[in-house]
């Protein structure tokens, strides 16, 4: 009995040490921050950096609550969010549709390789201007834009899971008389769900970064218009603040895909 | 001992690749007899396995052929059960989905195959896991589920590929017995490919040793035993006549 006590005491203190470890942790990453916005404010107040140029946190709060009572703060954001995930639903789909052909035909694999490989190394910022002509200077460029930078990428790894599939089981469901569609359905996208679920949270930044490129070459409306417009204008605040949405908005969409869990329903 | 279930004619098998072409099996004819239960022992590597992938119809001969209740084989035959060296069952199915699988497959889930499926879940054992994912339960219960999936499309013909090599020792011995239990309570025939010489002496009537690669036909041995457990078995005072016969057989 005493010796039992005697282990569930010293469980209560590894825990305690744990928990302290953790708000130590969290303590200084808090602190950094502060410390980092106080000196930028500070220095720009006191002159020591030029305010015009790299603004201050005083600055970047002032211009965010006049874009919030103007309206443009929102409607802006919601653009750039609209965009992001009609890019990513599409890039996403599109993607897997593409693995699962190349996954179908060998032949086609084969044939699509070098054009994979070329595709996916360039840079597909490149092709903006062309897009921006093809399909105008509107939402439309914005989403065909993002959904190029994620689909090649897509592709390339949701097909390198599919062929990960353990032949011997591919091997018993052609004893039980599978047919490749049976094969495909029951054993190829069930096993590959987990690495389709970490492409999902890789594809939403991408999503994301094609957006704002877009944005800054429509530059009509969006998170990433604002920051084009700022500069242009020489309103290093309303750049800065456009920044600070756009880390708010990519924060909490990572915290959105990283909740996703594998649910199996095959 | 009844009729030929199986009969393998001047069976060739050879992989062709780029640089070579690999000879696996040559000539190699045997005949399997209506609920028989035959082994094939051989060194690892020898081909064996593939062998066993040409009987259940998945990979084509080079020459030779295959029959099975008198007519060739083409392609996948429903009267052949294959069982893999590792289980394989499917990590996100239960256990009855799992042995639902060939059914589903099959398009043939009807009410009274899966009453027969649960029948023989209850009947050996699995009746309590019927819910269970296959990480929660035994080796040995795995390898059962994996029998009744194989058992459920109603093969006549099991084809046995180590079944239990994955299992420790105790397990592997009582495992095996019970799977060779139900296989001659379901009154199929089998094929059993192993490397274990004590394995094929205490569970077949009769013992087929393959040469190394390319694989042929060394010597077949009849087991002169009662019908025993395999632990009975390995305590006949034949047992180790056997033993010595077929590992001197063996290179």
């Amino acid at each position: 009995m005493k010796m039992r006590n005697s282990l569930a005491q010293k469980h209560q203190k590894f825990l305690r040490i744990q928990k302290n470890k953790k708000i130590f942790t969290l303590i200084i990453q808090i602190s950094v921050l502060c410390l980092f916005l106080a000196v930028w404010e500070a220095g720009s107040r006191v002159g020591l950096i030029d305010a015009f140029l790299v603004s201050s946190p005083s600055r970047i709060f002032k211009t965010l609550i006049e874009l919030n009572f103007s309206g443009a703060l929102w409607s802006n954001v919601m653009v750039t969010v609209l965009e992001t995930m009609v890019g990513f639903i599409f890039g996403t789909f599109l993607g897997i549709l593409l693995a699962s052909i190349l996954w179908w035909s060998k032949t086609l694999e084969k044939i699509a390789e070098p054009y994979l490989v070329i595709f996916n190394a360039l840079p597909k910022v490149a092709l903006g201007p062309i897009i921006i002509v093809w399909m105008g200077a509107g939402t439309l460029a914005i989403v065909v834009m993002s959904l190029l930078i994620s689909v090649i990428i897509t592709t390339i790894h949701i097909l390198s899971g599919f062929k990960n599939a353990e032949m011997e089981k591919i091997l018993l469901m052609k004893s039980l008389g599978a047919n490749k569609f049976q094969i495909f359905k029951k054993i190829i996208l069930p096993v590959s769900l987990p690495n389709v679920i970490s492409v999902l949270k890789v594809n939403i930044g991408m999503s994301l970064i094609g957006v704002i490129t877009g944005e800054f070459l429509v530059a009509k409306k969006g998170i990433g218009y604002l920051i084009v417009y700022g500069s242009q204008i020489f309103k290093l605040d309303l750049v800065m603040a456009g920044i600070f949405i756009l880390a708010i908005i990519a924060s909490m969409i990572y915290f959105l895909i990283s909740n996703v869990k594998p649910v199996n329903k095959f | 001992m009844s009729g030929k279930k199986i009969e393998v004619k001047n069976l060739s098998l050879c992989y062709h690749t780029d640089g070579e072409d690999t000879l696996v099996i040559e000539n190699v004819s045997f005949n399997v007899y209506e609920k028989e239960f035959l082994t094939v022992i051989g060194p690892s590597g020898c081909g064996k396995s593939t062998l066993l992938s040409v009987i259940s119809g998945i990979l084509p001969p080079t020459s030779g052929h295959v029959y099975i209740n008198g007519k060739p084989i083409d392609g996948h035959n429903p009267t052949v059960g294959y069982m893999l060296q590792k289980d394989h069952l499917l990590e996100w199915r239960s256990v009855e989905k799992n042995a639902f699988l060939g059914l589903e497959i099959k398009k043939n889930l009807t009410f009274e195959n899966k009453e027969y499926v649960l029948s023989l879940l209850h009947k050996y054992g699995l009746g309590n896991f019927l819910k269970f994912y296959p990480s929660q339960i035994s080796g040995g219960m795995r390898q059962k589920a994996a029998l009744i999936r194989t058992l459920a499309i109603g093969p006549q013909i099991l084809l046995l590929d180590e079944p239990f090599s994955a299992l420790d020792f105790r397990t592997r011995i009582l495992i095996a017995d019970e799977i060779k239990e139900i296989i001659s309570k379901e009154e199929k025939t089998a094929i059993l490919v192993t490397h274990d010489i004590a394995e094929a002496i205490s569970l077949s009537n009769r013992v087929v040793i393959f040469s190394k690669r390319p694989c042929s036909v060394k010597e077949v041995v009849e087991i002169n035993m009662p019908e025993a457990k395999s632990v009975e078995r390995r305590k006949d005072v034949n047992f180790n006549k056997y033993f010595e016969k077929i590992w001197k057989e063996i290179e």
